[in-house]
């Protein structure tokens, strides 16, 4: 059949214009959905990043609040984490490095240089941060102390040391921090506002039972004297609905020298190291650093580690005050400046190079002590050699602070 | 009149292609900007990161028990320089009278780069100069910089912070203060 | 012939390009925020933190400076170092009399101590200036040090200036924006005032 020409057109325009709608609408929808899925994409690789630019960004300014902190000794920071609090920080340390991040991130910071004394996991709405320097007889490093106002301390004893840690970190006896309230501002490092303290209460010899974790994120039993915590001794009642992880102890000495960790296994204490020694040296009128981070470590492998730091800074700060010969006690350093400023025969130098004992002779041994004690570290991860630095260092002090002052000489340090 | 439709709809093709040539040029640019900004905010991002890292090896400096002062029973002096102790760690007993003319001594001397393999830890790629101004001394404690790099350029962004100079005189053994600085740089690379 | 329908494509298209000139400008705005974000610029923490840093560190060191000049004499003292904190400032604060400008101007009066022949509150001024010349000055720091005697028993003279040392590239005025200070330095002196010595670094 033949179709005239004026009706062949009309039905090949109307074709043509079915398939350009249909074309049209398949553009718009293919082209559409690309871009679509393009910027869903950009967006949904954009969060990842972000949250992980987030994590490094926290923890690299967490890094230098601990550095500044670390630094500023016998002062207390206050650091309002209010924005992080649904984050979980983990603490560990392992052959004399630490390591913080955040859980489930994978960007960490390592530190080889400053003792951190932490539990091994935080979540908190404020960090505190304590540093104290640690002697040994002359500083040889900071410690740096971080918890959380969450993080409860029961303290029992009844000696000077208990009553000086509950007074120095603001403690109360009455009753302890709530961490559900809001943190009022931070001030930078005072101490005098009682929202602004640790979570630290005293407890009596037979309060054992009245220890209640209420909404506390975790509680590290303190006992001082070791009468309360011993191996497989049943936890407080209010303890046994808590996670394992959440509950631990420290036993420290009656003599506070050495701390035992223990941990909770189905609701008993079980013993979580041998006694490690506490290494320090302590006049009447400051605090003992190695015992209060005994106290604040999550863990005995959290301890050793960062004391590990702490003695490894000791050969490389002996060598400044007395040369890089002393091993063989050979005087070098301001030591043997401090020698040549007096004259022959005189009591000072007298003091510094030929009594029994004198000061080359008391470094020299404190030196090599120290070497030993790393050596130690490094083999076993324990530090029973290293009491020897405590004899050491206390000859050394008698010397320093008694001997040469009494005698009107210039100390060494 | 049969010929103006075929038009309409050739015309309409082309203004769709059109506009989506001038959409996809307005996302290239769109993207040009964007990585332009990003690589703007890297570099700000390096900045601040070495001005971090400048704060933390400046506060190490100035509290490291290597050179800070202490009196009696090691208890520290702020912002105060061990001058005994900075020449145990060069090496050399220097006289106290000053030397004519200054002399900046040598970095490969000092004890914290001979013991490089633990100070790199404390304090990273920087350099920490001892100026002691009673004297025009310049004493360079520690130089550790970065290995060049054609591509990369160096740069040096130092700090300052002004101590006092702790000595002991000689002839009463009492303590004399001197005026100093600190400077303390580290080392960042920008690509050229 | 034009139809009804031809004029309201072609009100439409007049449309679509304005929607499109809205759209470019609503991009080039954007783009002048972002320009304008990168103009703006805080003073970095770095910044803030070396300037409050320097100056404490500054005043204490100033402080703690010992001056070893053989002209300066001054009773029972031979050669020994002498404290510009607690012998110096003392010094001068009770020396001072009702005419601080004339002591630290001139030099004259009379002082305990005399270092080159100079009244002690000269001395310092002029000892302080060029030790703060050759470390902020060299820095192209702008500075103000200002050194004040309180005296709560002198009711007529609550607060005495003893001298104030601008920088050569300027001082700090109480307007100045980024300015930071090492906060107040207390000497006491033998007659139960206080010298006060603050030292501000702007930008």
């Amino acid at each position: 059949m033949v179709i005239p020409h004026h009706k062949k057109s009309r039905t090949h325009q109307n074709s043509k214009g079915q398939v350009e709608l249909v074309f049209n609408w398949m553009y718009i929808l293919i082209a559409g959905g690309v871009i679509l899925l393009f910027f869903v994409g950009i967006v949904m690789r954009q969060k990842d990043i972000s949250e992980q630019q987030l994590g490094d960004q926290v923890i690299h300014i967490l890094q230098s609040i601990f550095t500044g902190s670390g630094v500023s000794e016998n002062t207390k920071n206050f650091i309002d984490t209010s924005g992080l609090q649904h984050y979980e920080f983990e603490f560990s340390c392992t052959d004399g490095v630490s390591r913080f991040g955040i859980v489930g991130q994978g960007g960490t910071v390592e530190d080889t240089v400053q003792p951190i004394f932490s539990p091994e996991r935080l979540q908190t709405p404020r960090l505190i941060l304590w540093s104290l320097p640690y002697k040994l007889p002359y500083k040889v490093t900071d410690f740096l102390f971080v918890t959380s106002q969450n993080t409860q301390y029961a303290i029992f004893g009844e000696d000077e040391f208990a009553a000086e840690f509950v007074k120095a970190t603001g403690g109360d006896s009455s009753k302890p921090v709530d961490p559900a309230a809001s943190p009022a501002p931070a001030s930078s490092s005072s101490n005098s506002n009682k929202e602004l303290s640790f979570n630290v209460k005293s407890y009596d010899d037979d309060q054992y039972e009245d220890i209640d974790i209420g909404k506390q994120y975790q509680i590290r039993i303190v006992d001082i004297g070791g009468l309360q915590i011993s191996p497989d001794k049943e936890v407080p009642i209010s303890l046994k609905n808590t996670p394992d992880i959440k509950a631990t102890a420290v036993v420290i000495s009656a003599d506070h020298s050495t701390a035992t960790f223990y941990r909770k296994r189905a609701n008993l204490w079980k013993q979580w190291s041998d006694p490690i020694p506490i290494i320090s040296i302590t006049p009447d009128d400051e605090k003992d650093a190695a015992a209060y981070a005994a106290i604040f470590a999550g863990s005995p492998e959290l301890y050793i580690c960062n004391m590990q730091k702490a003695f490894a800074r000791i050969p490389y700060v002996t060598k400044i005050y007395a040369g890089e010969n002393i091993a063989s006690a050979q005087p070098g350093g301001k030591l043997n400046m401090l020698i040549d400023s007096y004259p022959d025969l005189s009591e000072c130098r007298n003091a510094y190079t030929k009594s029994d004992p004198n000061i080359i002779q008391t470094l020299q041994t404190h030196f090599i002590a120290s070497l030993a004690c790393i050596q130690e570290i490094k083999a076993t991860s324990t530090i029973g050699s290293c009491t020897t630095l405590i004899q050491t260092a206390s000859e050394l002090n008698t010397m320093n602070s008694d001997t040469l002052v009494s005698q009107g000489c210039t100390t060494l340090y | 009149m049969k010929l103006f439709p075929i038009n309409r709809k050739a015309q309409h093709m082309t203004e769709t292609i059109a506009v989506l040539f001038i959409f996809f040029v307005l996302v290239a640019f769109g993207l040009i900007f964007y990585f332009k900004w990003h690589e703007g905010a890297i570099k700000e991002e390096q900045t601040q990161a070495r001005a971090s890292r400048a704060m933390d090896t400046t506060l190490r400096v100035l509290f490291l028990p290597e050179l800070m002062c202490t009196r009696g029973d090691a208890v520290p002096e702020d912002n105060c320089v061990d001058m005994m102790k900075v020449r145990s760690l060069i090496g050399q007993d220097i006289p106290t009278i000053p030397p004519n003319p200054a002399p900046i001594l040598d970095p490969s001397q000092s004890y914290f780069m001979r013991n490089q393999q633990y100070y790199y830890d404390v304090f990273g790629v920087a350099k920490v100069v001892l100026h002691n101004l009673d004297n025009s001394e310049n004493i360079v404690l520690y130089d550790k910089s970065l290995s060049p790099d054609p591509t990369k350029q160096i740069i040096y962004e130092p700090t300052y912070f002004i101590v006092a100079l702790r000595d002991i005189d000689d002839s009463t053994h009492q303590s004399k203060y001197g005026f100093g600085y600190l400077e303390v740089g580290v080392y960042g690379e920008v690509i050229q | 012939m034009t139809t009804f329908f031809d004029k309201r494509k072609g009100n439409l298209r007049g449309q679509m390009e304005i929607m499109g000139l809205v759209v470019i400008v609503i991009l080039i705005s954007l783009g002048m925020l972002f320009m304008v974000k990168f103009a703006i610029d805080d003073d970095p923490a770095k910044k803030i933190f070396t300037r409050k840093g320097l100056a404490y560190s500054t005043v204490s060191a100033v402080m703690k400076n010992t001056i070893e000049d053989s002209t300066c004499f001054a009773p029972g003292i031979t050669t020994r170092p002498i404290a510009i904190g607690s012998e110096l400032f003392d010094d001068c604060s009770l020396y001072i009399a009702n005419k601080p400008d004339d002591a630290a101007e001139s030099g004259a009066g009379f002082s305990l101590y005399q270092c080159q022949g100079e009244h002690s509150c000269r001395f310092l001024r002029d000892h302080i200036t060029l030790n703060l010349q050759n470390t902020l000055g060299t820095w192209n720091k702008k500075y103000t040090f200002e050194s004040s005697l309180y005296s709560p028993n002198n009711p007529n003279q609550q607060k005495l200036t003893l001298f104030t040392i601008n920088g050569v590239k300027g001082g700090c005025t109480a307007k100045a924006t980024n300015k930071d200070s090492s906060g107040i330095y207390p000497l006491s002196n033998l007659q139960g005032g206080e010298v006060q010595n603050i030292l501000y670094i702007c930008e």
